[in-house]
């Protein structure tokens, strides 16, 4: 398990922890208790592990997928995966914000969010 | 009493193991009649195809019907779809909110009707697939999971559940390993054959990992790939493996199946800034087919050490610009992260 000060990335996801939550956000449910932060495809998501308080952002740039999470009780980042797997992130009780990779599709000339 | 034990169970674990087929159906037989079902068993045999079973179709249909009922976005692109001759929406239809349905309607609405009749046919074949192989529903025909209520009602005395999970568990052991219910028949599919590398990932450079009546699949390192790219690797063009939209699949065609050094030359790669840094990457700008200008990537090991081809504007002039553009910050805010896994 790795630990961070300010700034980390798991994968396609950055990790940053802020001093504030943003005021444009909405918050988001879980079904199963685990949020997933990142999502996959193929079903090997990035998942915060313990419940918390998570939130996504209203308006985020074109492509882009911004959530924050208060923790408020240690937690991890964990990539769900058997092989090649991300190893886990601590995350400290605090405000975090996670910004998931996008990239650019020439064909298009469009942003898009990195899909895995 | 019953004679089955776990290790039975447990040897009947490693695929494809024994397979008789007459037995299999008898236990399956008396698997119906303890639960008071009246319906035919039947084995799904390799090169099944769905005219030849109607009741599969019926199936398909219901669940095409019912996941249009139950997310309006599906019934919109699935309508769009069904345009362009009623099923290219099918292969899909598990990611409906994906673009390719519509994308793969719009491509079959400009094919010539002959190929397009393949082609919905050919969707519709998959779907079914797709379905047989339980991915539709939120419970699981897997009879190597089902027949595990088996141990648990013996060690609780359960006759009532011991009645109908003991045929099962012995067709089980006979060879059954999956089930797909039809209005009229109890249909059944044979243990497929694995191939796997060391560590257990589904891996085949030279056919299918996962051999199956229902439908072979390809795996390559684990991950579900098209089976074109392994039967011939000629079939994955640079361009198109460079720009694959997804990102795993798009490593596995860029290392493995196309290879770097071909991607880079036919590409007429450039390098346009190398950052010290390997896991901030190599900016490279390529000639990408029908595009008019020259296209940018940032190639980039990830924190598993495997290297990744990402996508950035046309305008970004170096490895670390690169970066803060795929988090969405200016450079001028960007900061290198502490860690990376």
């Amino acid at each position: 398990m790795k630990t961070f000060k300010n700034t980390a990335a798991q994968g396609e996801i950055g990790i940053r922890r802020i001093a504030k939550l943003p005021s444009d956000v909405t918050p988001m449910k879980t079904a199963t208790g685990r949020h997933i932060i990142g999502h996959s495809e193929t079903g090997h998501h990035h998942v915060l592990e313990r419940p918390a308080k998570v939130f996504e952002a209203k308006a985020a740039t074109a492509g882009m997928r911004i959530l924050y999470a208060i923790i408020e009780d240690a937690n991890v980042l964990t990539h769900d995966r058997p092989f090649d797997t991300h190893e886990p992130i601590a995350l400290d009780p605090g405000i975090y914000e996670f910004r998931i990779g996008r990239e650019y599709d020439p064909y298009e000339a469009i942003a898009r969010r990195q899909a895995d | 009493m019953t004679d089955l034990t776990l290790d039975q169970y447990i040897e009947a674990c490693n695929f494809p193991g024994k397979l008789d087929e007459a037995s299999v159906e008898d236990h399956l037989r008396d698997y119906l009649r303890a639960l008071g079902v009246d319906k035919s068993v039947k084995r799904l045999r390799r090169g099944w195809r769905l005219e030849n079973e109607p009741s599969i179709g019926r199936s398909v249909d219901w669940v095409i019907n019912e996941m249009r009922r139950r997310d309006p976005t599906f019934a919109s692109v699935a309508s769009d779809a069904r345009d362009a001759r009623d099923a290219r929406d099918a292969r899909d239809a598990r990611d409906a909110s994906d673009a390719r349905v519509a994308s793969d309607a719009r491509a079959a609405r400009d094919a010539s009707d002959a190929r397009v009749a393949r082609d919905a046919r050919a969707a519709r074949h998959r779907f079914a697939s797709w379905l047989i192989f339980g991915s539709w529903s939120w419970y699981d025909w897997d009879v190597a999971w089902l027949t595990t209520t088996y141990f648990g009602a013996m060690q609780i005395n359960k006759p009532t559940v011991i009645a109908w999970t003991e045929p099962l568990l012995r067709a089980y052991l006979d060879g059954a390993w999956l089930l797909f219910w039809t209005d009229d028949t109890l249909y059944w599919v044979a243990k497929p054959t694995l191939h796997k590398m060391d560590d257990r990932r589904l891996h085949r450079q030279d056919g299918p990992a996962f051999v199956c009546d229902v439908e072979d699949l390809y795996f390559f390192e684990g991950t579900l790939v098209p089976g074109a790219w392994i039967e011939d690797k000629s079939s994955i063009s640079a361009h198109s493996a460079i720009t694959w939209p997804n990102l795993e699949q798009r490593r596995i065609a860029c290392a493995h199946i196309v290879g770097w050094s071909k991607i880079l030359s036919s590409l007429n790669a450039k390098t346009i800034d190398h950052d010290g840094d390997p896991l901030i990457g190599t900016l490279v700008e390529v000639q990408l087919p029908d595009l008019p200008a020259p296209s940018r990537f940032c190639m980039v090991e990830c924190g598993t050490g495997r290297q990744f081809a990402i996508g950035v504007p046309p305008t970004t002039s170096t490895a670390m610009e690169a970066q803060a553009w795929m988090q969405g910050v200016a450079l001028s805010k960007f900061k290198k992260p502490e860690i990376r896994t």
